[in-house]
C-alpha cells in the first residue's frame, strides 16, 4: 500500500478513512501538476512572462511535487505521530492540532492558496496587467475563456485574482510577523524589567490603542508620494503590535516569578539571554494564536485600505482594489466585485479556523 | 469607584494630547500643502503664498503647534480650511448622523450576536449549533465594505427595497412627520447592517462561551431539578446571567464601529464623521482631522472606561481602586 501512496499522494489517507486530509493532499498534488503541465506554454508564450517570477514558480513546482510525495510516503501509511507524546512544545501543539478536523481543513485550504500564489505565473491564463482587446473584451461575464470574466480594462479577473493573492496573503503574513516581533519584545522587556520601563512603555501602548487605527493609517500612508509594499507592511505592522505586547507582558509577569528564571539568574545569565531564551519561548503558545488571527485580520484591514485607494498602488492587482474597481459596475458587471470579496472571505475563514483550532489545542482544559 | 473614574478621565488627557501631537506633526509632514487643493498649478506662486499666510501655514511648525494647543485648551477647534466655517459647527452637524448609525448597529450587534450565541450554546451538538457557528464564522471573516456593496447590489439595485445612499431622501422635506421618520429608517437599514454584522459575529462567540459556562453551573441544575420548563431555565435563569459579561463589550465595540464607519459612510454617502474625516485627510484640512480625532479618541477612551465600569457594576467581585 505504501507504494501506491507514494505514487498518488493522499490515496493512503483516503484508504485509511481520513478522506478530508487525503483529498486535500490530492488536490494540492493536482494543482501542482496542472501548473507543471501549463509551464511550457507559459514560458514560451508571447505574453513574455519570464524572470525570477517564473523561476520561483518552477522551483515551487519541483519542491512541492517532491514534498507532497515525501509527505505521502512518510505519513500515508505509518500513522506515526498519532497518540504518542511529542518531544518539543511545537510538536505537541501539532499533535493536538491534527485531531481537529475543521482546523486542519482550514490549514490545508490556506496552504493551497499560498501554493497557488507562488505558482501564479504558471496558473494564471493571462498577464494580470495585460489589457486585452478593450473594445470587444471589457466587462465580459464569466465564460470558458475568462473563468471569472473581465474588468473595465478588459483584464482577465481570474489571473488578477491569483496575482492579487500575492499582495494580500504576503502582507498578512509579513505584518503579523513584524507586529508579533515588536509586540513580543516590548512586552517581554516591559514585563521583565518592570519599574519605569514598564510604566513608560505601557503608557505608550495605551496611547497607541486609543488612536483610531484607521485614522492613523490614513494619515501615515498619506505621508509619502509613492506607496510601496514595504511601506504598507511597515505601517500596518507598527500600528498593530499593541495587543501582543500586552499579552506577552502579562505572561512574562507571571513567568518571571517562577523558579527557572531564578535559576537562570543564579547562573549569571544576562537579561537579554533570559528574556530571549527563557521567557519568550514559554510565552509562545498564546502569541501563536494571536499571530494567526492577526494574519486574517490584517488581510481584512489591507483590503479596506486598498479599497479606499491607499494600499499597494495600481496597476498591481490586490483584492481590495479589485472590489473597488467593480464598484461603479455593480449593476452591469457584478462579478468584478463578487469574486475578490469571496476570495478575501475564504482566506480569512481558513485562517480563523486555524486560529480557533490552535486556541482549542493550546487550551489545557480541553485536553 | 468615583475616584477611579476621575483618575481614568484625568489620564485620558495626556493620552489624547499624545495622540493629537503625533497626528499634528504627521499631518504637517505630508508632502504638499492644503493651499494646493484650492488653486490650479498655473497660478503664480504669490497667490499660493498669500493663501498659506491666510491659513497660518507660513509660521514655523512649533509656533503653529502651540497656537493650536492654546486654542484647543479653550475648546476652540479652529476653522475649516475649505468650508470656511468653525470646525465645531461641522462636527456637530456630522455627529448625530454617526451616533444614530452606530446606535442602530449596536442594536443589531447585540440582537443578532446574542441570538446566534444562545442558539449555538443551547442546542449544542445539533444541526442548529453547526448552522449558527458557520454563519458567525462567515460573518466574522467578511470584509465590511464588500458586504456593503453586496447589500447595495441585492437590496438597492436588483430589488430596489432600500435607498442606496444618503441619510434621507431628496424629497424628504415634503413628507409628513411619520413619512420623514420612515424615510430615515429606510436609509439606515443597509449601512447599519454592513457596519454591524461582523462585530455581531464576535458577540456571538463571547455569548456562546458565556452561555456554556452558565449552563454548567449548579443553580441551573437546581432550576431543572425544581421541574422548571427548559424555556424558563434558559430564558430566565441562564440568559440573564450569561448576558452580564457581554454588556461590557458595548464599550469595546465603539472604537471598532468608528473605524468601520469611515469605510461604510464613504460607500453609502452617509454624512457622518467617518466620511468627514476621510475627506478631510485627503484635502489636508488639518483642523477638521484634528478636531475629529480628538472626539474619536475620547470615544475610544470613554468606551474602554465604560467597559471597565460596567464590568464592576455587573460583577460585584471586581473592585477598582
Amino acid at each position: 500500500m505504501r507504494r501506491w501512496t507514494a505514487l498518488l499522494p493522499g490515496i493512503g489517507w483516503i484508504l485509511r478513512g481520513r478522506v478530508l486530509q487525503g483529498l486535500a493532499l490530492l488536490s494540492a498534488w493536482v494543482l501542482v501538476l496542472v501548473a507543471a503541465g501549463l509551464a511550457p506554454d507559459r514560458l514560451g508564450g508571447e505574453d513574455g512572462r519570464s524572470g525570477w517570477d517564473v523561476w520561483l514558480a518552477l522551483i515551487t513546482v519541483g519542491v512541492a511535487l517532491g514534498g507532497l510525495h515525501l509527505a505521502a510516503w512518510c505519513w500515508g501509511c505509518s500513522g506515526k505521530g498519532d497518540g504518542e507524546p511529542a518531544r518539543t512544545q511545537l510538536g505537541e501543539i501539532w499533535r493536538r492540532m491534527r485531531e481537529r478536523r475543521l482546523a486542519m481543513a482550514g490549514l490545508w485550504f490556506i496552504s493551497l492558496m499560498y501554493l497557488a500564489m507562488l505558482l501564479a505565473p504558471l496558473l494564471a491564463p493571462h498577464e494580470p496587467q495585460l489589457q486585452l482587446d478593450i473594445v470587444n473584451n471589457a466587462l465580459q461575464a464569466p465564460s470558458s475563456t475568462h473563468l471569472l470574466g473581465t474588468d473595465r480594462y478588459a483584464r482577465d479577473l481570474f489571473s488578477r485574482l491569483i496575482y492579487g493573492a500575492r499582495v494580500s496573503l504576503t502582507i498578512g503574513l509579513l505584518v503579523a510577523a513584524l507586529a508579533v516581533t515588536v509586540g513580543a519584545l516590548v512586552g517581554a522587556v516591559a514585563g521583565y524589567l518592570g519599574r519605569w520601563i514598564d510604566g513608560v512603555s505601557m503608557r505608550g501602548v495605551d496611547m497607541m490603542m486609543a488612536f483610531p487605527r484607521l485614522v492613523l493609517l490614513l494619515t501615515l500612508l498619506a505621508l509619502v508620494e509613492t506607496r510601496s509594499w514595504l511601506l504598507v507592511v511597515l505601517v500596518l505592522g507598527l500600528t498593530g503590535w499593541m495587543d501582543v505586547a500586552r499579552l506577552v507582558r502579562g505572561q512574562v509577569l507571571s513567568l518571571r516569578e517562577q523558579e527557572f528564571v531564578l535559576a537562570a539568574r543564579a547562573l549569571g545569565l544576562g537579561r537579554a539571554r533570559i528574556i530571549l531564551r527563557h521567557l519568550l519561548p514559554n510565552a509562545l503558545a498564546p502569541v501563536l494564536v494571536s499571530a494567526t488571527l492577526m494574519v486574517g485580520n490584517t488581510i481584512l484591514v489591507e483590503a479596506g485600505l486598498s479599497f479606499l485607494g491607499l494600499g499597494v498602488p495600481p496597476p498591481t492587482p490586490t483584492w481590495g482594489t479589485m472590489v473597488e474597481g467593480g464598484r461603479s459596475y455593480l449593476m452591469t458587471a457584478p462579478w468584478i466585485t463578487t469574486f475578490p470579496g469571496l476570495a478575501i472571505m475564504l482566506a480569512v475563514v481558513s485562517i480563523n479556523l486555524v486560529g480557533d483550532g490552535l486556541r482549542d489545542a493550546l487550551d489545557p482544559k480541553s485536553g | 469607584m468615583l475616584t477611579y473614574i476621575v483618575r481614568r478621565l484625568l489620564l485620558a488627557i495626556p493620552t489624547t494630547l499624545g495622540v493629537c501631537t503625533l497626528l499634528f506633526f504627521a499631518l504637517h509632514a505630508a508632502p504638499g500643502s492644503p493651499a494646493d487643493h484650492f488653486i490650479n498649478p498655473d497660478m503664480p506662486p504669490e497667490i499660493r503664498d498669500t493663501m498659506e499666510r491666510n491659513l497660518g501655514l507660513d509660521q514655523p511648525l512649533v509656533v503653529q503647534y502651540f497656537k493650536w494647543l492654546g486654542s484647543m485648551a479653550q475648546l476652540d477647534f479652529g476653522r475649516s480650511f475649505f468650508q470656511q466655517r468653525p470646525v465645531l459647527e461641522i462636527l456637530l452637524e456630522a455627529m448625530p448622523n454617526t451616533l444614530v448609525l452606530c446606535g442602530f448597529s449596536l442594536l443589531l450587534i447585540f440582537g443578532l450576536g446574542i441570538t446566534l450565541g444562545v442558539v449555538s450554546a443551547v442546542w449544542r451538538g445539533s444541526v442548529w449549533e453547526t448552522i449558527s457557528t458557520v454563519v458567525s464564522l462567515l460573518l466574522y471573516s467578511m470584509p465590511g465594505f464588500w458586504l456593503a456593496l453586496m447589500l447595495l447590489l441585492l437590496l438597492a439595485y436588483k430589488f430596489p427595497i432600500f435607498p442606496s445612499s444618503g441619510a434621507s431622501g431628496i424629497m424628504a422635506s415634503n413628507l409628513s412627520g411619520a413619512g420623514q421618520l420612515w424615510d430615515r429608517l429606510m436609509h439606515l437599514v443597509l449601512p447599519s447592517l454592513a457596519l454591524g454584522v461582523a462585530p455581531a459575529a464576535g458577540v456571538a462567540r463571547y455569548m456562546r462561551a458565556s452561555m456554556l459556562e452558565v449552563l454548567s453551573q449548579e443553580y441551573i441544575r437546581g432550576a431543572r431539578a425544581r421541574g422548571l420548563s427548559e424555556a424558563r431555565v434558559v430564558g430566565r435563569h441562564a440568559l440573564r446571567n450569561a448576558m452580564l459579561p457581554i454588556v461590557t463589550l458595548l464599550g469595546l465595540y465603539l472604537p471598532f464601529l468608528l473605524s468601520g464607519a469611515v469605510l461604510i459612510e464613504t460607500i453609502f454617502g452617509w454624512p457622518g464623521m467617518g466620511q468627514l474625516i476621510f475627506n478631510a485627510i485627503r484635502q489636508q484640512d488639518f483642523p477638521i482631522v484634528l478636531g475629529n480625532t480628538v472626539l474619536f479618541t475620547f470615544a475610544v477612551i470613554g468606551g474602554n472606561l465604560l467597559a471597565d465600569v460596567l464590568y464592576a457594576f455587573v460583577d460585584p467581585r471586581i473592585r477598582y481602586r
